[in-house]
């Protein structure tokens, strides 16, 4: 894994190797739109998926109590899904309806983000994430836009800022075009992740499953200056 | 540009108990504001490898421990002194090639920037004084060896120090790898500077009153061996010691020769001025002199001059004045050894006496543990024009003063 690689190599390198979920198990995929981020996260991980909207009612999210058979019973929504079956849970646009939330879907979000995830449901269970669980976001926007405890509880922020090796498959001849379109007419993707607990949580993960510090920097989203200042501040721990 | 990083990983870094430092980005500044032991501000550029050197000082630098360690040392001693104690002993990444590549490499290009432009420089004719040249080199030799980029048997020469500063580099480098980075930085400090003049905030009492004493470095530090001075009894009249006279534009008598010339001169007038040439000759009495008579022979070039030569043993040695002020002793004691030892404070004592300043020698200085520093500083003198070097097969018709 290298600083050099794309992001979609990254993300799949990481899949292959069983770093994801077992050392890694919060991702953030934010980049232009139409590269290929949602895909290609359903495709590798066959995830659980759902996409945030506005107002977007805490059973969509979660579940709820429903009518099946003539009796009333809890039906997982696609977050008690991922935690019970071990599976990836893929939320689309987390950021773009932040604003827009209603605050239960929020407090959820954050007890489905924790270390372990535990949520207990309405019907009075205890759900606690079943091993091969992890939390994968995609969003357009820079992640430092996420409210700090979303924001914080990811490990590894992934930026998608070229076509993904499936877009490029299904765009064809036209895939060099494209290239040249790529965030035509959006913001750039700068952002800067500070040093917190969690970053250093997830490098001590990182390097748990051999990536090198270098590597695990760029993962963990510092670029630039700060990788290097990344780098010097924990060297010699 | 000056902006605070609110998102800086290398502020991070900083123990507490260094402070809670900001970090300040800045376009090309970089330094360490410390306050004593605390931390207050790094500034760094928007290159990698100065903020890698500010996190060192930020980590590692105390301004109270440097005042003391190098006390009597010129700012740019001191400062060099620091970065290569950091740099050969305080390099985040431990062990040879565990330096992260993006780092290893940024570290190698700012190397070659600096270094090809110092050498640029020199050969397109700037000047560059002999501190300046040795201690970029210096550190670019601290740099490299602390950051794994070269093998310790290969850094001097991959910086290209000339001589004699290649062995006062080689020594100093062992010093600071060792931890000796006092006594490397007196021996700089007294290469390039010699003693300093002593400042208030010096004087351990903190009264604020400068004596006007100059303060070595080398003092409890370097440890210099022994140098006694025989005044020896200088009862002989040198003959060669005349007091002339000089024509004025003034004076109590006229010359009268002058007043038959059809112009008359504008020095028209006799002041019974003594033009007698003084200074201090310096002899080095060592075996690789060859003849002794050298030393009769400079008390007749330089009659009214001060002349003293020395030479030691294996830890001590005595510096005889063997004529001052158109007297000499009756005959010079030619030395019970012939090493040369106290060349140091034989110079010390040079520079004390009356100027000009001669020396003779083939700065074949040894028997010191700072030898390799002496002869460094001699070359640094001569170049400065404070002391005139000359060896054993001198031009015998040129004038000493």
């Amino acid at each position: 894994m290298s600083s050099n690689e794309q992001w979609d190599d990254t993300l799949t390198r990481m899949w292959d190797n069983k770093i994801i979920p077992n050392y890694i198990d919060r991702i953030n995929i934010s980049g232009f739109s139409r590269t290929g981020k949602s895909t290609l996260v359903q495709r590798l991980t066959n995830s659980v998926r759902i996409t945030f909207h506005e107002n977007m009612p805490l059973e969509d999210f979660l579940g709820g109590m429903q009518l099946v058979n003539g009796s009333t019973v809890w039906v997982d929504g696609p977050c008690a899904k991922a935690m019970r079956e071990g599976r990836p849970l893929q939320i689309d646009e987390l950021i773009d309806h932040q604003g827009a939330l209603p605050q239960e879907v929020i407090t959820t979000l954050y007890a489905a983000m924790d270390k372990p995830a535990a949520i207990t449901l309405p019907s009075g269970e205890r759900l606690i994430a079943a091993p091969g669980y992890c939390v994968i976001a995609t969003h357009n926007p820079p992640p430092d836009r996420l409210p700090h405890p979303i924001f914080d509880r990811f490990d590894v922020f992934l930026k998608a800022d070229k076509l993904s090796k499936g877009m490029r498959a299904a765009l064809g001849s036209l895939a060099t075009k494209a290239d040249n379109v790529v965030g035509y007419n959006q913001p750039k993707l700068s952002w800067a992740r500070p040093v917190t607990v969690n970053a250093l949580l997830a490098l001590t993960q990182l390097r748990k499953a051999g990536v090198r510090d270098q590597d695990a920097a760029h993962l963990l989203g510092f670029t630039g200056n700060a990788q290097a200042d990344f780098l010097t501040a924990i060297s010699g721990s | 540009m000056s902006e605070v990083n609110r998102f800086s990983a290398l502020v991070a870094g900083v123990p507490l108990n260094r402070g809670s430092p900001v970090h300040i980005e800045e376009d090309e500044l970089a330094f360490t504001q410390l306050s004593g032991d605390q931390v207050v501000a790094i500034h760094t550029p928007q290159e990698i490898f100065p903020r890698v050197h500010e996190y060192m000082h930020a980590l590692h630098s105390d301004e109270i421990v440097m005042r003391r360690v190098y006390a009597g040392c010129e700012f740019v001693v001191m400062q060099l002194a620091e970065d290569c104690r950091l740099h050969t002993c305080c390099w985040p990444w431990h062990r040879y090639g565990e330096t992260p590549q993006l780092i290893r490499e940024a570290t190698k290009a700012w190397l070659r920037r600096e270094l090809t432009a110092l050498n640029k420089a020199i050969k397109g004719g700037e000047k560059v004084s002999d501190f300046s040249d040795f201690a970029v080199r210096l550190r670019q030799a601290a740099i490299r060896l602390g950051a794994g980029i070269n093998r310790r048997r290969d850094v001097l020469n991959k910086v290209g120090f000339r001589e004699p500063f290649y062995d006062l580099a080689n020594h100093v480098l062992d010093m600071f790898q060792d931890g000796r980075e006092q006594e490397a930085a007196a021996i700089i400090q007294m290469t390039f500077f010699g003693p300093k003049p002593a400042e208030p905030k010096d004087m351990a009492n903190g009264t604020g009153e400068a004596v006007g004493e100059k303060i070595t470095p080398y003092e409890g530090v370097v440890k210099q061996p022994k140098m006694t001075i025989v005044e020896l009894p200088h009862t002989v009249r040198i003959p060669e010691a005349k007091i002339g006279f000089r024509r004025a534009t003034m004076g109590p008598r006229l010359h009268r020769p002058s007043l038959r010339k059809p112009v008359l001169p504008q020095r028209l007038f006799v002041k019974r001025s003594p033009r007698k040439p003084d200074g201090t000759i310096l002899i080095d009495a060592s075996g690789s002199m060859g003849s002794f008579d050298v030393v009769s022979k400079w008390v007749e070039r330089a009659p009214f001059g001060t002349v003293a030569y020395y030479a030691g043993s294996s830890h001590a040695g005595t510096l005889w004045v063997y004529a001052r002020n158109g007297l000499k002793a009756e005959e010079p004691v030619q030395p019970k050894f012939g090493g040369n030892t106290v060349d140091g404070p034989a110079i010390d004592w040079l520079l004390r006496q009356k100027p000009p300043f001669i020396m003779i020698t083939d700065k074949g200085f040894c028997g010191a543990s700072d030898s390799f520093a002496q002869i460094a500083r001699l070359e640094v003198l001569e170049k400065q024009g404070i002391i005139k070097v000359m060896d054993y097969a001198h031009d015998e018709e040129a004038e000493p003063f």
